[in-house]
């Protein structure tokens, strides 16, 4: 089997960022917790690759430190969205046509209706803003994502003939969702976990910049747009660098799970989304 | 001079070829058969004839169409012959018309398209021409989703034939209906190319249609032609092998000694299965629909039953209550003396096993062979041990004319008819007294088939087993079964002995069924 | 059994999408009052500050109407609601409804004028990549969309105001001037609007080229062509409207996201919307402004949905649901 082009670039950028969401756990070209007035916005050069910030921390270390924010808060939200979701969906599915599911998909249509950001103003009226409220708003609005994709696929499954047969072999509907139904969702929740990944790191930015996520001083590349924005004139690549690392790391998981669903199902390729 | 002339037709997709050297002619007034089984390449040669082949494939050969060499024409061009002068009808009626378009629009599109008519005048032609497919009394402004499945090939048919085209190919055009919906059909269009002189190619698998229906026939395998001429000269005096085989095959009847057990496996009494519909509005009482109802019959030990009936008659409703799938409203269903039910415990479940019609979606494309044939293991008190599951299984598929180390491979590896034996092995692992085969050898090939039903006859001797053999298909049922039941809208019409019933046919749906099976002269 | 005729089904469907919108709202109240009210923080006592009077606390506690039960506070909330009551701002000390009447015609424009851009931009360059299926101009479309999704529509805002606002001076930097002068409005909505559309429009061409490629596929495609339609001619014909389907249901879920977007481009433009309000209403814990706002935000997006459901009435006439 040839390996989608997508894959391979997109793999290749979204290892890179974890790695360097890694290391910057056992090192960075500087520490970002020091403050260094007199080195404060300087342009990229040799000795800081990518600038300085207003406060003069190293831009690129605090990009890499920014990494593991950006990268913990989207599993963290892909892991609500499908821990409960999909368990959620399958039961639906399992009932489908009974009252269970209709509760189900009337809850997931209520969560919709709440954009992820109206979950998170809520959230942070209640207790206050903190990296929580971001993992936990988006993890909400991820879980009728789940809950619907898998709903779907598994309705589809149940009217097939092999569930009709396990049901002949007497199996009930929990052990059929586990040996049947789940393995051959599968790769369909995996396409779509990696696309809530990149929605992830980009609500979380977005959360970030409007000052309901991570806050000081934790660094995070939301956090440091906001601080860019009144010195974009003066100092447009405190801008420019935390954008790209969002784009760049959003491109390569967009690619990834392109290249996945081509993988697994090369008779989609023509017609992807 | 012929009407149309194909001649040398190949087809390839890089080094495959799909066709090769395809030859023939048709004439003015002529119904021209192409048969063979699936994969022999009749539907490529009919999108070859209408240009209408999948980027990629590469051509050669001409096709000419009254003296026009279609072959050559640019795209353009032939899109002013297609609809015009040569038109198609295809097999899927369900999803061959525009869901959000409405019949009429959608005939009249085929006369807008080649002639300067204004939308009033083409609809108006459009209800002429929907009235002679014999569509008057339906409303141009209806969509197709409010039409049966046979109406909806009458407008398929209706927008093919408005330009009254000089070749007309109808590629399956029955095989998704029913049988007494096939009959109309058919009638309607020999009498189109009756009226009109317009020449039509035919395809089928059914030579008992192109018996019926074709002035001459061209008999396909793998993509050639393997025999062409008058069609009661190839059918009775046979020039090649091939035809003969085939011919053989599709009146198979397995040898088997007739049963007459006494001793009653399975007894359904009054069996009722109302299912509810949605409100018509939010105040009204849920309406319901009768689909099963008050049915009666028994099987008993070792006997073949056959359960006809057409789509729509609660054939499957019934099937999947006797399986314990579905709850029932009034009546019981027995296995043993015991009540078979939607709570019924393992013990009365591992009675009865199952085969479905389609080979490829009645297995988990994630498991092996051997993972899939010893599900119903799960039906047993005490689960074999890995080791002995392993030996049942690989005894089983020995049985069902496989080798034992097919086992650890995935089902995508087998052909349909491979995975119809391997589904009976699932079947039979533990030995049930029963099995439903619904549809069992409906998708299956006339060869094909027909060794499967050989094997079914051998086995059902073997493990004295009971069939419930569900079919739409007479043919079939007339070739295996003891006893039959006849099903018309939930309510069984009609049973008893199956030569009885083919023979003299009681209740006027019975004839009305049995008359409407084209049959082949043996 | 006859299906009941096409306009009685088209009611009951729209019906019965009515009340299960309606049942939506109704619980989306109770959520958010539950969230605001039932749960910690006492607004009285915040509004007055840490060294309040327990006595001018209880004062305001019944001014606000805090004392009442639970459930009267709900239906007193929800009865104002109906009547376009929002209650009383604690900071501002004006009607919420006046505050929110004010932003709401920033917010819900600029939504608007993004859900507009967005779809005029999506629409010719999906059917362009869908028509030239694997061509230079389907892989340039399908590159790009790619890119425009993973840029993060605020991060964009910022280059736009640098390039546009700053640099050329074609735009304001950000500030609304309100309506009174539709043009300058227009202008000022501008930027902010491409800022949203261009993430969506990728998304939305994507879908449209995926909808209209395998619409192509359909039986129903092939009828057509043997009838002898062009390849271009059964595009046009039938693949663009059954392809409306699904590009209606994304357009529909984009309005959701665009509102929500435009609470954060507002920061980056210093737009007087429901987002500069919502957050100051936060910061301030001006809790009753929270609710009214993020109901009228769910209440949008209620609106919309429906009226998404009504396309559906009219573009498809099987709605069998």
């Amino acid at each position: 089997m040839r390996w989608p082009v997508s894959l391979i670039v997109g793999a290749a950028f979204s290892v890179v960022f974890a790695a360097l969401a890694l290391i910057s756990f056992l090192w960075t070209p500087y520490d970002v917790d020091v403050l260094s007035i007199p080195d404060r916005m300087q342009a990229p050069s040799g000795a800081h690759w990518l600038g300085t910030d207003h406060l003069g921390r190293d831009i690129a270390s605090m990009l890499m430190v920014g990494a593991r924010t950006s990268i913990a808060v989207a599993i963290a939200a892909v892991g609500i969205g499908m821990g409960v979701g999909v368990p959620l969906g399958l039961w639906a599915a399992a009932r489908r046509g009974g009252l269970l599911d209709e509760v189900i998909m009337r809850g997931n249509d209520l969560i919709f209706a709440f954009p992820s950001i109206l979950i998170a103003i809520l959230i942070t009226a209640l207790a206050g803003p903190s990296v929580w409220n971001a993992i936990l708003a988006i993890g909400i609005f991820n879980i009728p994502v789940f809950a619907r994709l898998s709903r779907g696929a598994a309705l589809s499954l149940w009217s097939r003939e092999f569930i009709m047969a396990a049901r002949v072999a007497g199996k009930g509907a929990v052990h059929i969702s586990a040996e049947h139904i789940l393995p051959n969702i599968a790769n369909l929740l995996i396409v779509q976990g990696t696309i809530q990944f990149s929605v992830g790191i980009l609500v979380e930015a977005a959360l970030s910049y409007v000052g309901l996520g991570a806050q000081p001083p934790l660094p995070s590349w939301g956090r440091m747009l906001a601080d860019a924005q009144t010195l974009i004139s003066i100092a447009p690549h405190m801008a420019l660098f935390p954008g790209l690392a969002i784009v760049i790391c959003v491109l390569g998981l967009n690619l990834m799970g392109d290249g996945l669903r081509d993988l697994f199902d090369p008779k989609l390729k023509q017609g992807r989304v | 001079m012929s009407l149309l002339d194909v001649r040398n037709l190949s087809l390839r997709v890089g080094a495959n070829t799909l066709l090769k050297d395809v030859s023939f002619r048709v004439s003015r007034g002529e119904i021209f058969g192409l048969v063979g089984e699936s994969g022999s390449g009749k539907s490529l040669t009919a999108l070859s004839i209408m240009q209408l082949l999948p980027d990629g494939m590469h051509q050669s050969g001409t096709i000419a169409l009254d003296g026009e060499m279609l072959s050559d024409l640019s795209e353009r061009e032939m899109c002013k012959r297609r609809g015009r002068d040569v038109a198609m009808v295809f097999q899927e009626p369900m999803t061959a018309l525009n869901p959000l378009h409405t019949i009429g629009q959608q005939v009249a599109e085929s006369i807008e398209l080649h002639s300067r008519v204004g939308r009033r005048e083409a609809l108006g032609k459009a209800a002429d021409v929907l009235e002679r497919v014999g569509l008057g009394h339906i409303p141009l402004t209806r969509y197709p989703h409010e039409l049966s499945g046979g109406q909806r090939q009458r407008v398929v048919i209706a927008l093919a034939i408005a330009l009254r085209p000089k070749v007309l190919i109808a590629d399956e055009p029955t095989t998704a209906l029913d049988v007494t919906t096939q009959a109309g059909i058919l009638d309607l269009l020999s009498k189109l190319v009756r009226e009109d002189g317009m020449a039509m190619i035919l395809i089928t698998h059914d030579l008992a249609v192109v018996h019926d229906m074709a002035d001459r026939v061209a008999i396909m395998e793998k993509g050639r032609v393997a025999e062409t001429g008058v069609t009661s000269q190839v059918l009775k005096a046979p020039g090649q092998d091939y035809t003969r085989a085939l011919i053989a095959a599709s009146s198979h009847a397995p040898l088997r000694p007739p049963r007459d057990g006494t001793q009653v496996v399975m007894q359904a009494r009054d069996v009722v299965r109302d299912y509810a519909l949605p409100r018509r509005n939010p105040f009204s009482v849920r309406p319901t629909f009768r689909a099963v109802d008050h049915v009666k019959f028994e099987l008993r030990k070792g006997e073949n039953l056959g359960l006809v009936g057409e789509s729509g008659s609660g054939k499957s409703t019934l099937t999947r209550a006797l399986l314990g799938l579905e709850p029932v409203q009034g009546g019981s269903i027995e296995l043993g003396g015991k009540l078979m039910d939607m709570d019924a415990a393992r013990d009365l479940r591992r009675r009865i096993g199952i085969v479905f019609q389609d080979p490829f979606g009645s297995f988990n494309p994630r498991h092996t062979v051997a993972r899939l044939v010893a599900e119903p293991f799960h039906l047993l008190d005490r689960r074999p041990s890995k080791a002995e599951q392993r030996a049942a299984v690989g005894e089983m598929l020995e049985s069902v004319g496989l080798n034992a180390t097919d086992m650890d491979r995935h089902i995508h590896a087998f052909s349909g008819g491979q995975r119809q034996r391997i589904a009976i092995a699932r079947a039979l692992i533990i030995r049930p007294e029963i099995v439903v085969l619904d549809e069992a050898v409906s998708a299956l090939d006339v060869q094909v088939r027909a060794q499967i039903l050989d094997l079914l006859a051998e086995l059902s001797d073997r493990f004295d087993v009971s069939y419930l053999f569900v079919s739409h298909d007479l043919s079939v049922v007339r070739a295996i079964t003891d006893r039959v039941l006849v099903m018309k809208d939930g309510a069984i019409v009609e049973q008893g002995d199956t030569a009885q019933v083919f023979a003299k046919p009681s209740h006027a749906y019975t004839r009305q069924l049995i008359d409407a099976v084209p049959k082949l002269p043996i | 059994m006859r299906a009941p005729r096409s306009g009685d089904q088209v009611l009951i469907y729209l019906g019965r999408r009515f009340v299960s919108l309606c049942l939506t709202l109704v619980v989306a109240s109770i959520l958010i009052f539950g969230i605001i009210e039932v749960l910690p923080g006492d607004p009285a006592a915040f509004m007055l500050g840490i060294n309040a009077q327990p006595e001018a606390v209880e004062a305001l506690r019944d001014q606000l109407g805090l004392n009442q039960s639970l459930i009267a506070r709900y239906f007193d909330w929800v009865g104002g609601l109906l009547i376009g009551d929002f209650g009383q701002s604690y900071t501002y000390r004006v009607p919420v409804a006046e505050l929110i009447g004010d932003r709401i015609w920033v917010s819900l424009p600029l939504a608007l004028y993004a859900l507009v851009l967005s779809t005029a931009i999506a629409f010719p360059i999906g059917i362009l990549a869908a028509l030239r299926r694997g061509g230079v101009a389907d892989y340039g479309v399908m590159g790009l969309t790619q890119l425009g999704i993973a840029i993060p529509n605020f991060w964009f805002a910022m280059f736009l105001v640098l390039i546009f606002a700053i640099q050329w001076r074609i735009f304001p930097a950000g500030g609304f001037v309100g309506w009174e002068d539709p043009v300058a409005g227009l202008m000022g909505l501008t930027l902010p609007a491409i800022a949203l559309a261009l993430p969506q429009a990728s998304i939305l061409a994507r879908i449209m080229r995926s909808a209209l490629i395998e619409t192509l596929d359909e039986d129903y495609i092939r009828t057509a062509r043997a009838k002898g339609q062009s390849r271009r001619g059964v595009i046009w014909h039938h693949a663009l409207r059954n392809a409306m389907i699904p590009v209606l249901t994304i357009i529909g879920l984009q309005f959701s996201f665009l509102l929500a977007g435009a609470i954060i481009i507002e920061n980056v433009f210093y737009l007087p919307g429901l987002g500069r309000l919502l957050f100051q209403a936060i910061t301030q814990r001006d809790l009753i402004v929270v609710e009214g706002a993020v109901m009228l935000l769910v209440f949008s997006v209620v609106v919309v949905t429906f009226a998404v459901d009504m396309a559906y009435a009219l573009v498809d006439p099987r709605l069998r649901r």
